[in-house]
């Protein structure tokens, strides 16, 4: 008897559909009861309601709704990230009822989330005090991100939560910063087994400040002999974090630190300072934005290079402040760190990623460098081609495109340049006239399709602006031929150059 | 070279290395020695043998495959398959389901990963009428259960 879907394991249904993504797996759940039983485990390990879906708020709420009624489902999740939710001033009077069944569903969901391992909640204002007893008592709970903006919450709470080892404070206000010593120092206890050997302590802390600067460099002295395994460190916006406090961290866990992160943080940050005689044998990934100008560039990157000197580093990421415009764009953008400059606009140095930059880069790091990021700062063709003459191995660029030479950029990325790219992210100058053209007849979905073709079989996802796109390579029967096709990204996550972009 | 002898009886002499992309078969050498005597494969038919032997063929040389790649994070893609394997998985139905069946029971994981990515992209942007019909499945939910599935996931639906 020839064979049919029905004669195949049921077993099999957990790898059939483990290569599908989400939208799919939705439907899946909905063919029979024994597709249902593998599809549910697997739409459940994940479980994410992002802003920018349709309703997201009403989403979250069902989302929720559904975990704390379905304790047999809730358990499945592993990964749990709900960025929207309906805020407490949202509801205006006479909906008391409603309001407070939406908060016991999001305790007892939460709750019942035994095996949850990740839990990312950083919606201004939705956080209750019981949500945060609830989040106490997930004992495989390790990593924590939420909103630190302690307007619905006592954030002496917080102290309970001991088992994480990873957290990411979005927008700390005073009241939650002056909590951290004390909520650090319990974590870093908590691990201690009967031997006396601590196994506690933060491995990966990231703060995400706007104009408060409840965290600064004062704080990060007090907070950093409890951190003296952090293997990640990512400070974004802190205003009053200089090289002091990320040197007093940084010093205590020199041995253990893998990826540091630097973004828009005091403008009094000096790198040199920080590069002086301190040693990171572990560190793989930098992340930094560069000096306002006039301060020199070539003083940066030999900064860099210290710092990196005993470093196998494998990922770095470059940053022009977003305050930072070259000349040739009319758009002045607002940011906090230029509002405390407080200085009138002067003529300026304006830096570029250069083939010397590179080519310096490449003495030191040429055998490990597998990612590059650059954002706003001017990068011309020489130094794009540079970096693949010097980085054959580069598996990851994100760069911005200052000359419309589509042949020449896509022969710098070919395939027999770079044989392993798997992601390539195109950016482009911010001034409006350029957007203009580069919207509607520069860089249609038909080049960007052709630079896909010549890149390596490897390729896995290409973009611009703010769009990803999968690199589909299809064989087509009739023809025999294969062709690549751009399609709608439908990973499970945030594609990487979003991790290196932010708006 | 190893002799293999299938359901329907033929016998098929390949290279040791063709036949030990197949865990099962490496396995069983490995119990009982290298032999004259042949390999019996009760569940395997010539004409399934012979398209998989194909595949063993075309990869022999590729890197084994890692042992524990079933991490959480890094979903697989269903678009993930080389030219070649797009190639040679484009059969009927039937012997798509002979081909995952034989991989399944000779233990190759490589080969079955293309066959369920290949059924994986038939399913994929199908309603669940549409992959019952498909694939001749019963709906075995009253309408009262499948409506109260759709609304525990709704969360999830037409983002």
């Amino acid at each position: 008897m020839p064979a049919a879907f029905n004669d195949l394991p049921p077993e099999l249904l957990a790898p059939i559909f483990s290569s599908l993504p989400e939208s799919s797996i939705v439907r899946c759940a909905r063919v029979s009861r024994e597709w249902n039983a593998f599809a549910t485990p697997l739409l459940y390990r994940r479980v994410a309601v992002y802003s920018w879906n349709t309703n997201a708020k009403t989403r979250a709420a069902a989302l929720m709704r559904t975990l704390a009624e379905k304790p047999d489902v809730a358990r499945w999740v592993k990964h749990i990230d709900v960025r929207d939710f309906y805020r407490e001033f949202e509801f205006m009077s006479g909906h008391d009822e409603e309001r407070a069944e939406l908060y016991q569903h999001c305790e007892q969901g939460l709750a019942n989330c035994v095996n949850v391992e990740s839990c990312v909640w950083p919606r201004d204002g939705t956080l209750t005090t019981t949500m945060i007893d609830v989040l106490s008592h997930l004992s495989r709970l390790e990593r924590l991100e939420f909103n630190a903006r302690s307007v619905t919450y006592d954030p002496s709470d917080l102290v309970r939560i001991r088992q994480i080892r990873s957290l990411g404070l979005t927008l700390p206000d005073k009241p939650a910063a002056n909590v951290l010593p004390k909520w650090f120092q319990a974590i870093a206890e908590a691990g201690r087994d009967s031997d006396g050997v601590e196994h506690g302590g933060l491995r990966d802390l990231r703060v995400i400040c706007q104009s408060d600067n409840s965290i600064g460099s004062s704080m990060l002295i007090r907070l950093a002999p409890y951190l003296t395994r952090l293997e990640s460190f990512h400070l974004l916006g802190c205003a009053k974090a200089d090289h002091i406090g990320i040197r007093a961290v940084l010093a205590g866990c020199s041995a253990t630190i893998q990826r540091l992160s630097l973004e828009s943080i005091s403008l009094k940050f000096d790198l040199k300072e920080l590069a002086t005689g301190l040693e990171l044998p572990r560190l793989t990934s930098l992340t930094l934005t560069l000096p306002t100008p006039p301060a020199p560039q070539q003083p940066f990157l030999n900064a860099l290079l210290e710092l990196t000197s005993s470093s196998p580093l494998a990922a770095l990421s470059l940053f022009q402040p977003a305050t930072q415009t070259p000349p040739s764009t009319s758009l002045v953008l607002y940011s906090a760190s230029a509002a405390q400059q407080n200085t009138a606009p002067q003529p300026r140095e304006y830096p570029q990623f250069t083939p010397d930059f590179v080519q310096r880069l490449a003495l030191q790091h040429s055998g490990t460098l597998r990612q590059v990021a650059i954002a706003r700062l001017p990068t011309p063709l020489e130094a794009i081609e540079a970096l693949s003459a010097y980085f054959p191995k580069l598996e990851v660029l994100i760069v911005p495109v200052h000359q419309f030479d589509w042949p020449r950029l896509a022969a710098a990325v070919s395939a027999s340049s770079l044989p392993f790219l798997r992601t390539l992210h195109l950016s482009y100058p911010t001034s409006p006239r350029i957007r203009a053209l580069t919207r509607h007849e520069l860089v249609g979905l038909s080049v960007l399709t052709e630079i896909a073709s010549s890149c390596s079989p490897t390729l896995e996802q290409i973009g611009q602006f703010n769009k990803v796109y999968e690199v589909v390579r299809r064989w087509d029967k009739a023809t025999d031929a294969t062709s690549v096709v751009l399609e709608r990204w439908s990973g499970p996550q945030f594609p990487d150059a979003f991790q290196v972009i932010r708006a | 070279m190893i002799n293999l002898t299938t359901s329907d009886n033929e016998t098929f002499t390949v290279d040791k290395k063709v036949a030990e992309k197949s865990v099962l078969i490496k396995n069983m050498l490995e119990d009982v020695g290298e032999s004259d005597q042949a390999i019996p494969l009760p569940n395997v038919t010539a004409s399934v043998l012979k398209k998989v032997l194909e595949w063993c063929e075309h990869h022999k040389d590729d890197p084994a495959p890692p042992e524990n790649e079933d991490k959480d994070d890094t979903r697989k893609r269903t678009t993930d398959i080389s030219e070649w394997d797009q190639k040679f998985i484009a059969v009927d139905q039937e012997m798509l389901f002979e081909i995952i069946l034989a991989a399944n029971y000779l233990d190759i994981k490589a080969l079955l990963d293309v066959g369920c990515k290949t059924v994986a992209n038939m399913i994929k942007g199908k309603t669940p009428e549409e992959i019952r019909k498909l694939f001749n499945i019963v709906n075995d939910f009253t309408p009262e259960e499948e409506a109260q599935i759709k609304k525990e996931n709704e969360w999830a639906e037409d983002r």
